[in-house]
């Protein structure tokens, strides 16, 4: 039987994915897949998923960067501080 | 998942609306969660389809069959195979990808015998000629083996290839300058060589058109020597595909003629009987001397089934 990751290493293994360097190929729908981890987990909101999501094809995009362009306040610290 | 190759490192993410799975086929999130009520991650995960891995090549089934497990049906060569590692090895050049105007029984039947080496196959002959043997298929399986003759080889990839070939220090002596290849009905080849494993297989596109694809895998730690042999071993077997396909197209065509009034076959050509015999038991409406109407087949193989039982 396969041992599932403790939570904590789960949450730290997604924080790096959502972490993912901007421009690497396929970086864009790693964040978003670690986003929707976070938004099951209550971290971020349905907003700032969102704006992962259009990101998600592109790459080179920083949601971080789209969310301040969009307005959006809640931006978790734990995002904001890295 | 809609793309060639690549890794999907944390999830799948469906292109249409971006939905996210997780690895394990379960669903992680709808996209805009916030605008559909609580979803199961099981009751909504991806499909499951039946695979299974036999020394790093990956068998998907969509519908169960009457065929065991492939490592069931591999069991007979399971020692022999393991000699090879293939599950270490890598790709070398990707998918190779061909439309053949063939029906695809013709791309096995030319295949599943060695009769026509010796006229159609100059650079095989060459390499293996008269040590080539293979074996009947029997219970979804043939094993064919081409072992290098001691001739310097007249072609020149062929006697560059006998010169350079090094096989991985885990072949055992037996295996060291020897070509094997396994048919697993109905329609793929894992074939080994001292320096590469590869694949290919034959799918039916229309009754007169197949696609053949087929990749190559070598070793990750091969060295100049290797590499070149590889390459010229590339060489020989590129030849032998290119003759085979016009094979294949001439007995197509043959068939297509009045006078055609079924083939002959020798006694070394028991793999194509065997294989026949193989989709006969599977196929009763095989057995009929006239061509059914396309649309009566599925209706007699099932009453020709009923009455057999």
């Amino acid at each position: 039987m396969r041992h599932k990751p403790s939570i904590s290493l789960e949450f730290e293994a997604q924080k790096m994915f959502l972490f993912s360097k901007i421009g690497v190929p396929g970086s864009g729908a790693i964040r978003y897949a670690a986003a929707m981890f976070f938004y099951n987990h209550d971290k971020i909101s349905a907003e700032m998923l969102e704006i992962y999501r259009r990101c998600c094809k592109f790459d080179k995009e920083d949601p971080i960067d789209l969310a301040q362009f969009e307005g959006i306040e809640d931006i978790p610290n734990f995002i904001l501080e890295l | 998942m809609t793309q060639d190759q690549g890794t999907c490192k944390n999830a799948l993410i469906c292109p249409f609306h971006g939905w996210v799975y997780n690895l394990d086929g379960t669903l992680r999130g709808a996209a805009r969660p916030d605008t559909f009520p609580a979803l199961d991650k099981d009751e909504f995960a991806l499909r499951t389809v039946e695979h299974e891995i036999w020394n790093g090549f990956v068998f998907v089934r969509f519908k169960e069959g009457p065929q065991p497990s492939v490592k069931k049906l591999l069991s007979p060569y399971e020692q022999e195979a393991a000699c090879y590692n293939i599950a270490d090895q890598v790709p070398t050049d990707g998918f190779w990808v061909e439309h053949s105007p063939v029906n695809w029984k013709s791309i096995r039947d030319v295949d599943n015998e060695g009769y026509h080496v010796a006229m159609a196959h100059p650079g095989l002959q060459d390499l293996y000629g008269s040590n080539y043997r293979d074996e009947p298929y029997e219970n979804g399986v043939s094993r064919s083996e081409g072992q290098f003759t001691t001739s310097n080889g007249r072609h020149w990839a062929v006697r560059n290839y006998k010169k350079l070939s090094k096989p991985q220090t885990s072949l055992p002596k037996s295996l060291a300058k020897t070509w094997i290849y396994y048919g697993i009905f109905p329609n793929s080849v894992i074939a080994m060589t001292p320096e590469t494993s590869l694949f290919y297989q034959e799918f039916p596109v229309s009754v007169g058109e197949s696609i053949i694809r087929s990749a190559t895998y070598r070793y990750p730690n091969e060295d100049r020597q290797q590499k070149v042999a590889r390459y010229l071993a590339s060489r020989i077997d590129r030849e032998t595909v290119v003759e085979d396909q016009q094979l294949t197209i001439w007995s197509n065509e043959s068939m297509l003629s009045n006078s055609f009034d079924g083939f002959h076959l020798s006694d070394l050509e028991y793999g194509v009987r065997t294989y026949h015999d193989h989709l006969r038991a599977l196929l009763p409406v095989y057995n009929i001397k006239e061509t059914p109407n396309e649309n009566e087949i599925n209706h007699l193989n099932f009453s020709l089934d009923a009455k057999s039982a």
